[in-house]
């Protein structure tokens, strides 16, 4: 939270408050998305992580890098190309991020986790 | 702007999934710490000695640490390397002995008791020379300051019993020459549980853990007394950090450990029949 400026401690809280709201939401909507794919649940879980996407987009470049980013951009343009990988992808970015920015921990919400990335990729 | 999502999502999957699954601020390496390692790494890896895969950087740049408290303190203290057989230890012992000692052979790979007495007897004379080179106003320089020596395989058990057991008066003896020469000692250990309460509390500077192959982790001397000992299990602590770690190509040196280890299994085997 260190670059982040506050007057009071009320609007730091309110500001994390909303963060980790929109955070969990996305856990959410994402995990049971993860568990029962259909179209319906992956609508509501793209606009949970559009949401969450707008409110770190700006506070992205904390990750130093670019791909991410630029990741992060096109989602909020093009959320329809995105399906459950990508989806998935997108969220562990956004958790990073939060994690940098010291809003939540990663032990603290944990989504299904994929098939792909159980792999250890060695 | 477009982005090639099939492209971009593995790679980005890989690196935020797996990763950076660990990552924390705090365990990123400052950059004249990494400079410092990679210094070293370039000094100390040479003459028939190849790594191969991720570097691990921090545990080096522990090591580091571990080596000057050693040489400034009267440090009388192991460090272990702990995994269940096959996961690499040696790979990363041997590793870590290289690079805190560049001079660091297989000859000080000790394998059997027999062998440790050898050794213990052989610095042992050295010792009472420099001491003695001292005493008369000579400067003797100590030739096994900052050397490195790995006790493999069974040699752990040494530190099982009390102290008043055979093993325990010939480790005593170890604590006491690694202090008078500044000796670095890793152990390799298959069983924690194995290794006496009192050794584990004082006598362990240092603890890596290998869960998986190609892990480490760092334990720090206040985690190590976090661990929990239940009857029939342990419970470790979250590690101070967690990083990847390499393996040693098939070169002159891991290819003459392989000697080394052959003769110790042959010694071993004539000793049953």
């Amino acid at each position: 939270m260190s670059d982040i400026e506050f007057s009071t401690f009320a609007d730091y809280d309110t500001v994390k408050g909303a963060f980790t709201s929109l955070y969990f939401i996305a856990v959410s909507q994402l995990s049971s998305y993860l568990m029962k794919p259909d179209y319906i649940r992956q609508r509501q879980a793209t606009k949970a992580l559009i949401n969450l996407s707008l409110a770190l987009n700006k506070k992205s470049y904390v990750l130093r890098d670019k791909e991410a980013v630029d990741y992060i951009s096109y989602f909020i343009t093009h959320p329809d190309e995105f399906h459950m990988m990508d989806l998935q992808t997108l969220f562990l970015i956004c958790q990073n991020i939060c994690e940098k920015l010291g809003l939540t921990r990663i032990e603290s919400a944990q989504v299904p986790k994929h098939k792909a990335y159980t792999d250890d990729g060695n | 702007m477009g982005i090639n999502l099939q492209e971009q999502t593995p790679l980005l999957l890989k690196k935020y999934g797996w990763d950076l699954r660990h990552a924390q601020e705090d365990t990123i390496l400052p950059l004249e710490e990494f400079e410092k390692v990679n210094q070293q790494i370039i000094k100390s890896f040479v003459n028939g000695f190849v790594w191969e895969g991720a570097y691990p950087y921090i545990s080096f740049s522990n090591l580091l640490g571990v080596k000057n408290k050693i040489m400034k303190e009267d440090e009388d203290s192991v460090l272990f390397v702990v995994a269940p057989p096959g996961l690499g230890k040696t790979t990363f012992s041997l590793g870590c002995a290289r690079f805190v000692d560049p001079t660091f052979t297989n000859e000080r790979t000790i394998f059997t008791m027999k062998h440790l007495k050898e050794f213990l007897n052989k610095v042992s004379r050295v010792y009472r020379k420099v001491a003695k080179g001292r005493e008369n106003g000579e400067n003797i320089e100590n030739p096994y300051a900052g050397k490195c020596l790995i006790l493999d395989e069974g040699v752990y058990l040494l530190f099982s019993g009390d102290t008043q057991s055979k093993n325990g008066k010939l480790a005593q003896k170890l604590f006491s020459i690694i202090r008078a020469l500044n000796l670095i000692i890793i152990v390799n250990v298959t069983n924690l549980r194995k290794i006496n309460k009192g050794v584990r509390e004082d006598r362990v500077l240092a603890l890596f853990r290998i869960p998986t192959k190609g892990i480490v982790q760092f334990y720090s001397k206040k985690k190590i007394n976090q661990i929990n000992f239940k009857e029939n299990s342990l419970k470790y602590p979250k590690a101070n950090f967690y990083e990847k770690t390499g393996w040693i190509a098939n070169c002159p040196f891991w290819l003459s450990y392989g000697v080394m280890k052959a003769q110790f299994l042959v010694g071993a085997t004539e000793k049953d029949q």
